[in-house]
């Protein structure tokens, strides 16, 4: 009611393309970076511009420009033959010339206020080298992660998909930013109406900005009201290109180095690259080991507060005797003990990832044992729940997502709550209203639970448990790419029409 | 409303194992056993398996209703009944089986709670444990019959542990308390098998979702093979009762499994019993979201200018009044008693009743075209 006054204020939009070449001129000659000379010589006389903190300056002082001053460009129609460059675009419309201007592009005019130009692109982006991934990290495996330019994290995908079907589109998001977006997929395998929805998502987007890829994420996101993230974002770009091979689509930010990977489901957000490279029975191992962490770190604490303040009978009689000992010093209710524990853990979490790296340790230290200890010693906790909230805490960042991890810490919250109101029933009813909720999710149309409903016994191989590769010829059947199998049916099952020689034979 | 339904709104034929299988295990897996062996003690088993023969000649009936339907619109039971007896009956019939179902879902939902009184809380507040339910179960509905299915299917899973538990009761078996074999008369096993069909009902919902089942022919024989696991799993409740209590303690046992779970022991929980009914919730929840579901759909067919969002939180309002207004155990017996009566009414007479109407309508419109 407040609100719906404003929106009807019609908004120019800064980023609107002047009137005339004059206007953008003046508009930019205020700028003490750009520069905007005319270069008069025997042959020729031609007015440069560009800006020269976007522009790579050593690569127009020595080798354009000389190629430019020198005597065989006669008239502007030379410039074509003479300058060494490989893209040069001639235009008289001032949206492009604008566009490219703000680029890092070197425009050159027949005189000072004339439209048709000529524009050699020479960009200057400052990125930093291609380094080890921080957030995702692999114990065997690639270390290599995005950066922040687009042009190094496309190279580091199309270096692992040498195929000319392995397409690349460009889009432009954002009033103000006017971010660059790179949808990747592998024509032929990606689902068309995926890649409809995705592109038609994209270029929907009425916004100002984007700054990373995990704004994006939540723009196009089915339900922008979920806790959960509907997309995986990575930072590694074989976990990208891997994505691409099962038939998957990736989107790339410029300014961002993480990528999207759509549409996913919710078992991979618990799979790591890690799992490919260990032999199965481990890697399986690994990944149920993951799915109890996070039972446990989402449902420990209010199982704590619902069995001491309602549920007495189900402790057993040997651990009764320390629950009440270590309880006994206690002088309020295990709700609040334990929202006093959870607020002080996210507490140290929170400022622990805001010190600067020579402070961190030691506070992480100093605040998590000295204060635990001196917590349990002044009786304001129990020393059990200390145990409990401490490995739910390591447990929830057992996730290989970050986004999923925080949505983890985020979940209990709601549990301890309703286990102080209901107990074990209100533990029970909490636990159902998420899981419901999961049943209605969706990533870009597709069940977000697949393959536990609808159920998909062929997907299942490789969700909680991962089985051989020899167990898994086919893609996933939620992504329904194109061409449904991994590999050729026929030579493997030529191999094993052979037969199979008996015991020493 | 008599338009095709859209195949994005559709489910897959394994969903007829799940939504019937749901709907027909519920709260009379926990109480049943003392009901039953009061007429045929021993031989209460015996009695399972011909009431469950019974049922898979009614599921044949249902599906053979619905299958001859589907070339005239809707293979469901609203269309049924406005083809063959017209708009007034039709109404009149619908409100008629309709009824069944809200007062199922009612009464379910207070045994649910008498359970709970029981066992867990003995001072929790009816209406306000029904309006939290009821608004989980409005989120679910909301998203239509593929969420509802989803529950279902999560519900078969959730509960296969509460199944294992029961494997824990057979060192304690003695299986003597079985013979002596085949001593009653038929008389005392037909009563047994009248009072068997409180739990056995639920299939029969089958009616009113068929019409969103993809693949018909492969439905039919996952229909058929979830009512053969749900004969299997009364059959071993009851042997497992039998074998585990002595009659004259069965008949002081109001609810033989919860006290069977009790005698569990486990190293770091005591008291499963506790845990087990905290898991009967997901027995619970896809049996009120499927009925509130037929109702409003149901509501839709008669008045379709009432969007079923709207009549949804009618019918979920209605059945929290219905369900705060029974205030003892001996008024939730009743209930189930008089469920238990309707129920068989509809499945044993009114069913095969209307499949002769129905053949006897091809039969007449036959005649009148030739």
């Amino acid at each position: 009611m407040f609100w719906k006054n404003s929106k009807k204020k019609n908004d120019q939009g800064p980023a609107q393309p002047s009137k005339s070449m004059a206007d953008l001129l003046v508009q930019l000659e205020t700028n003490p970076d750009f520069n905007h000379f005319c270069h008069k010589s025997k042959t020729l006389t031609c007015w440069i511009s560009f800006i020269n903190t976007l522009v790579d300056l050593e690569y127009i002082h020595r080798d354009l420009l000389p190629a430019l001053y020198s005597e065989r460009v006669q008239c502007m129609k030379d410039i074509a033959q003479v300058i060494p460059v490989d893209k040069l675009i001639e235009t008289k419309d001032l949206s492009v010339i604008q566009t490219s201007l703000l680029d890092g592009c070197l425009m050159i005019q027949p005189s000072k206020r004339a439209q048709h130009v000529y524009i050699i692109p020479c960009p200057k982006r400052q990125a930093r080298q291609v380094e080890q991934t921080e957030v995702e990290t692999s114990i065997v495996g690639a270390h290599d992660g995005f950066v922040e330019s687009l042009e190094t994290n496309i190279n580091l995908v199309r270096s692992r998909i040498p195929v000319p079907q392995f397409k690349v589109e460009e889009h432009r998001v954002g009033k103000l930013s006017r971010t660059r977006i790179s949808i990747l997929y592998i024509e032929g395998l990606a689902n068309k109406a995926n890649l409809n929805t995705i592109k038609q998502r994209i270029t929907d987007l009425e916004t100002l900005s984007v700054i990373n890829a995990n704004m994006l994420s939540l723009m196009i996101a089915d339900n922008s009201w979920s806790f959960f993230p509907q997309f995986i974002d990575t930072e590694r770009p074989d976990r990208v290109s891997g994505a691409l091979y099962e038939g998957k689509i990736a989107v790339l930010v410029d300014g961002a180095p993480s990528a999207l990977i759509l549409p996913s489901t919710i078992v991979e957000f618990f799979t790591s690259i890690d799992d490919y490279s260990l032999t199965w029975p481990i890697a399986s191992l690994y990944r149920l080991l993951r799915l109890f962490a996070v039972a446990f770190s989402v449902i420990s604490s209010s199982l704590y507060v619902a069995v001491l303040t309602y549920h007495y009978q189900l402790v057993p009689k040997d651990l009764l005797a320390t629950l009440i000992v270590s309880r006994s010093s206690v002088p309020y209710d295990p709700i609040i003990e334990v929202l006093l524990l959870e607020v002080m853990i996210e507490l140290l979490r929170e400022a622990g990832a805001r010190l600067p790296t020579k402070v961190g340790q030691t506070i992480g230290i100093v605040g998590g044992i000295v204060i635990g200890t001196a917590s349990v010693q002044a009786g304001v906790t129990s020393n059990i729940l200390l145990i409990i909230i401490a490995m739910s805490a390591l447990a929830a960042f057992i996730t290989p997502n970050y986004r999923m991890a925080t949505t983890i810490r985020f979940m209990r919250f709601p549990f301890i709550l309703v286990a102080q109101m209901f107990g074990l029933l209100g533990v029970g009813l909490c636990f159902m209203f998420f899981v419901c909720h999961l049943l209605k999710l969706t990533s870009l149309g597709r069940p977000f639970i697949e393959p536990i409903y609808p159920m998909r016994v062929t997907d299942l191989k490789d969700s909680f448990i991962r089985l051989p590769t020899s167990a898994q010829g086919q893609r996933p059947m939620f992504l329904r790419t194109a061409d449904k199998n991994r590999v050729n049916l026929q030579r493997t099952t030529q191999k094993k029409g052979k037969p199979k020689p008996d015991i020493d034979e | 409303m008599n338009d095709k339904i859209k195949p994005a709104h559709q489910v897959g034929p394994v969903s007829a194992f799940f939504i019937p299988q749901t709907m027909q295990i519920g709260i009379g897996y926990l109480s049943f056993q003392h009901v039953i062996t009061k007429y045929s003690q021993q031989d209460a088993w015996l009695a399972a398996l011909i009431s469950g023969a019974i049922i898979l000649g009614i599921l044949w009936v249902v599906l053979r209703l619905l299958e001859n339907e589907r070339q005239f619109g809707m293979p469901d039971l609203f269309s049924i009944h406005s083809r063959i007896f017209g708009r007034r009956i039709g109404t009149f019939l619908n409100l008629f089986t309709v009824t069944h179902i809200l007062l199922f879902t009612i009464m379910f939902l207070r045994s649910y709670v008498e359970i709970v009184h029981v066992w867990v809380f003995p001072q929790m507040s009816t209406f306000l444990f029904s309006l939290i339910f009821c608004s989980i179960v409005w989120y679910i509905v909301s998203g239509g019959i593929r969420t509802i299915t989803g529950v279902c299917l999560l519900s078969f899973i959730y509960l296969m542990p509460l199944s294992i538990l029961t494997l824990f009761i057979v060192p304690h078996a003695q299986f003597a308390n079985l013979q002596p074999f085949f001593d009653h008369s038929p008389v005392t096993l037909l009563k047994s098998c009248y009072k068997l069909t409180h739990e056995y009902l639920g299939f029969e919902l089958l009616l009113y979702v068929y019409p969103f089942i993809s693949h018909p022919r492969e439905a039919r024989k996952w229909a058929f093979r979830s009512v053969l696991t749900t004969i299997y799993f009364y059959t071993t409740a009851l042997i497992l009762a039998i074998v585990y209590f002595s009659q004259g303690e069965m008949q002081n046992t109001i609810w033989p499994t919860v006290t069977y779970w009790k005698s569990v022991r486990f190293p770091l929980v005591e008291h499963i019993d506790i845990i087990a009914i905290v898991l009967l919730l997901w027995s619970l929840v896809p049996n009120i979201c499927l009925c509130s579901w037929i109702i409003a759909r149901a509501v839709k067919f008669t008045v379709p200018k009432i969007k079923m969002k709207y009549s949804l939180i009618v019918i979920l309002a209605l059945i929290i009044s219905g369900t705060t207004m029974i205030h003892s155990g001996l008024q939730v017996k009743k209930i189930n008693d008089v469920y238990a009566t309707y129920g068989a009414l509809i499945i044993y007479i009114y069913l095969p009743i209307l499949l002769f109407c129905q053949w006897i309508k091809k039969k007449c419109g036959r005649g009148a075209a030739s």
